[in-house]
């Protein structure tokens, strides 16, 4: 799968300017900015929910701006919002779920079918029957992604999925997306604001300003401190600490990024020379 | 200032939907004081603030502020005056056509005049970091989400009440404008306010807070200095919230077996406390 | 404005007789049973009807308990129809209090007024206990759809009930947040005079309008992307499908219905 954006939007506040790149089968990609940086526009332009003001987006060739390709393109790339009390349809569980596959004209025993795999890939096959409104905040995450699921996409955007969830929604619902990603070979799009979160991608966009300012391997992206500090981000913890300690002089090497990382080189480090046993 | 003791509350008591909320839990909080409040969503942490200026009403127990009981209506009807309560999502309360009158909007409730009024509006657009000449005249509607955060939050800073309560008030904002808002908080809290906050964000609890109490099912589960509450991170985890990386750090550190102290909760005291180990980076040999 | 206890047409799922009935036979027999409770005019008939309704609530698992519930938004709606005829009605006295005079007309006419409306209750309550709102949608677009050649947009009516009932619940609570939240700040909705309070309403109505436009733009593009396309043709996971159940339940409303009927007439 390819995308390829030139996108601009001209007017009084311009969302979205001169981006382009492309996204590849199979990848975890994470789009991170601050507030306001143009991280949920861009994501909207994946599905053909907005189109590009100049440039074109197209997915697997197909370009979003024609509108013949409309419904192929929303089947291809399934997208899960922030809110999720307001992209849930029906009152019953596998309802939702079936709300995208019937809206396709499937027959009943294929969205059937359907339904039973996207809720257990989304490990929600014990709550079919029960009603949304009781589900927790990262239940009914992940009901979203299989009411996505069920469209059998081969990409998924994610438009902050976390960001209204208690840190162990956020899990629950980060455990999922990798499963996805690494067992499914689901392509997937992570829109966040958590630098933990961009850590565990294949590849990271940095959006400021409306503009793609940075990208790389999370290693790639998150050695440039001073850059991100200017536009209001900050290194994931355990990054931040690293780049503290090799700036006083310790043999840390580049490209640590998360807890484990950190752990085991300080752990090496510190007893390989005798510290740890003073 | 807040006195809370032995607070049951139960949603639709004696309906099929009968939910309890919060159960026996006592709490006091000290005048002055910076307390966090934390636990995974549904542990009665909302339940609990909404008691503190009498929005909800014990099924049993009482709840006191300044001494005076929440129950009676004539305490209850000045509390917010007091209590200072900004709900979670607090954007989506605007409602006047331009900023200033809507930061007003409390001040003109506790019925002061238009040139206090100004002056208290003034004031407190400034401690959002909103400047009022240009923000003041514009709709709340036109703002950023963020921006419209800022303007609810002045808008209880406005009225100046002695405690100031927050429902996540950093909830969906980037690393940036979440610091913003804790050093404001912290702010007020030298000026003499006191300060409870909700929050998921650990990192940000354990920097700002004197006292971090945590929510289980609607009891209090720990409570005590942040030293005291991350110094857990087992028994936090247990309860769906996550430790501050640094205090997680040392702990894995430690069982490592290296020596490091694991009463550690910033950035700043993890790299002291591990260049302790190894004063200079000099002598560290190259790997 | 609090909201205790049961919100008003919500669905408690459940695997009851009731619950597992097509939801058109529910439909249908809902409506029989109101057309037969509204053309009763004899105790006989009422009997009948009541002896129905209790056989319905027992094969819903509808608990007493519940049924409290369901009735206790509209007590003051009964209690003042009840008072109105008993104390309005003339005819043979009964009892004087004061000026007031109960009368024997009064106290029948209000008990039949009276019990129509809690049967008028149960019956469309019952509907909407025991039906998901998706599985009620799919009913009216099935039992519409012979209007839908005639140039009736059935299906985008069923899904615009769909999203109604699915919202209204989260906008009550909505609100119901916002007041709490405008009360944070001093707002007094329940002091002063008419316009005091009408104007005391602004800071209600307008986040409840924004909020509620917020959600519907989101929830609109929630649909677009999971392709739903206004007029297109959608299938449904759950096949609707009449069985001897839905059968004997109509049999049975069709029997009541008609021996109403025939009681008002001849009985």
């Amino acid at each position: 799968m390819s995308h390829i954006y030139h996108l601009g939007q001209p007017g009084e506040r311009i969302a979205l300017q001169d981006i382009s790149g492309d996204i590849r089968q199979g990848e975890l990609l994470a789009i991170i900015g601050p507030n306001g940086s143009g991280k949920s526009t861009l994501a909207r332009h994946f599905n053909a929910v907005l189109l590009p003001t100049r440039g074109t987006v197209t997915v697997n060739g197909l370009s979003t701006a024609d509108p013949a390709n409309r419904w192929e393109i929303r089947c291809r790339v399934g997208m899960v919002l922030q809110n999720p009390d307001n992209q849930l349809v029906a009152a019953v569980v596998e309802e939702d779920v079936a709300f995208g596959p019937e809206n396709l004209g499937l027959p009943p025993e294929e969205v059937r079918r359907r339904v039973d795999r996207a809720l257990a890939l989304a490990g929600l096959g014990e709550q079919r029957l029960r009603p949304p409104h009781l589900l927790s905040g990262g239940q009914k995450q992940r009901l979203a992604i299989a009411g996505a699921l069920a469209m059998k996409p081969s990409c998924l955007v994610l438009d902050e999925p976390t960001a209204m969830l208690d840190p162990a929604g956020r899990r629950e619902v980060i455990q999922t997306l990798l499963s996805l990603n690494r067992e499914e070979g689901l392509t997937i799009v992570l829109v966040t604001h958590f630098m933990e979160e961009a850590v565990l991608a294949d590849r990271v966009w940095v959006l400021s300003g409306g503009r793609l300012v940075l990208e790389g391997t999370p290693a790639q992206v998150f050695s440039h401190r001073e850059a991100l500090q200017k536009i209001g981000l900050a290194l994931p913890g355990p990054a931040e600490l690293a780049w503290r300690l090799r700036a006083a002089g310790w043999p840390v090497p580049a490209g640590i990024l998360t807890l484990n990382d950190l752990v085991a080189c300080l752990a090496d480090l510190l007893s390989e020379t005798g510290w740890g046993q003073q | 200032m807040i006195l809370v003791e032995h607070l049951t509350h139960i949603y639709a008591p004696g309906t099929p939907l009968a939910l309890t909320s919060l159960e026996d839990v006592s709490l006091r909080i000290e005048e002055g004081e910076f307390v966090v409040l934390a636990g995974a969503t549904g542990s009665g942490k909302t339940t609990l603030v909404q008691h503190f200026n009498g929005l909800l009403l014990p099924t049993a127990g009482r709840v006191l502020v300044d001494g005076r009981d929440t129950r009676d209506k004539r305490v209850r009807r000045d509390l917010w005056r007091t209590v200072g309560l900004l709900f979670q999502n607090p954007e989506q309360q605007l409602f006047e056509e331009n900023v200033f009158a809507e930061v007003a909007f409390g001040c003109r409730n506790l019925g002061l005049d238009e040139g206090t009024i100004e002056i208290r509006v003034r004031r407190a657009l400034e401690m959002v970091g909103l400047e009022p000449v240009r923000f003041g005249t514009l709709s709340p509607f036109a703002l950023s989400r963020g921006q419209q955060r800022r303007v609810a939050l002045a808008g209880v800073l406005a009225y100046r009440p002695r405690v100031l309560v927050l429902d996540e008030p950093t909830s969906g904002l980037d690393p940036a404008a979440r610091e913003q808002i804790w050093q404001m908080l912290k702010g007020m809290q030298q000026h003499g306010h006191t300060v409870v906050v909700i929050t998921h964000h650990m990192e940000d609890a354990a920097r700002y807070a004197d006292r971090v109490v945590v929510l289980h099912r609607g009891k209090i589960y720990r409570q005590g200095t942040p030293r005291q509450v991350f110094g857990d991170p087992e028994g936090l985890r247990a309860v769906g919230l996550d430790v501050p990386m640094p205090g997680e750090l040392m702990y894995r550190l430690r069982q490592r077996g290296l020596p490091v102290n694991t009463g550690i909760l910033t950035l700043d005291e993890a790299e002291a406390e591990l260049k302790k180990l190894a004063p200079s980076g000099k002598a560290c040999p190259v790997m | 404005m609090m909201l205790s206890g049961i919100t008003l047409g919500q669905y408690i799922p459940g695997r009851s007789f009731v619950h597992r009935l097509d939801p058109r036979t529910k439909i249908l027999a809902s409506a029989v049973m109101i057309m037969a409770v509204l053309v009763c005019n004899k105790p006989a008939g009422y009997v009948f009807l009541t002896l129905g309704t209790l056989l319905a609530l027992g094969f819903a698992g509808t608990s007493p308990r519940l049924l409290v519930g369901i009735l206790r938004p509209f007590w003051v709606i009964l209690t003042l129809t009840l008072v109105l005829q008993l104390f309005f009605t003339p005819g043979q006295v009964l009892l004087a209090l004061g000026p007031l005079h109960v009368t024997r007309e009064g106290l029948v006419l209000g008990g039949q007024i009276l019990w129509r409306l809690i049967l008028l209750i149960v019956f469309s309550s019952l509907l909407t206990l025991t039906t998901s709102p998706l599985m009620l949608t799919a009913a009216l677009e099935s039992l519409l759809k012979p209007l839908q050649r005639a140039g009736v947009p059935a299906f985008d009516l069923a899904m615009m009930m769909t999203i109604a009932l699915r919202f209204v619940p989260t906008l009550l609570e909505e609100a119901q947040q916002i007041i709490k939240a405008q009360q944070s700040r001093g707002a007094v909705f329940t002091r002063g005079g008419l316009l005091q309070r009408v104007r005391g309403l602004v800071p209600l109505l307008v986040p409840l309008f924004a909020g509620a436009f917020r959600r519907a733009e989101e929830l609109a593009t929630a649909m677009e992307i999971r392709c739903y396309r206004v007029g297109a043709n959608r299938t449904r996971m759950h096949q609707l499908r009449y069985d001897w159940r839905d059968y004997a339940v109509l049999a049975g409303t069709g029997t009541l219905f008609l021996a109403t009927l025939a009681l008002r007439w001849w009985g």
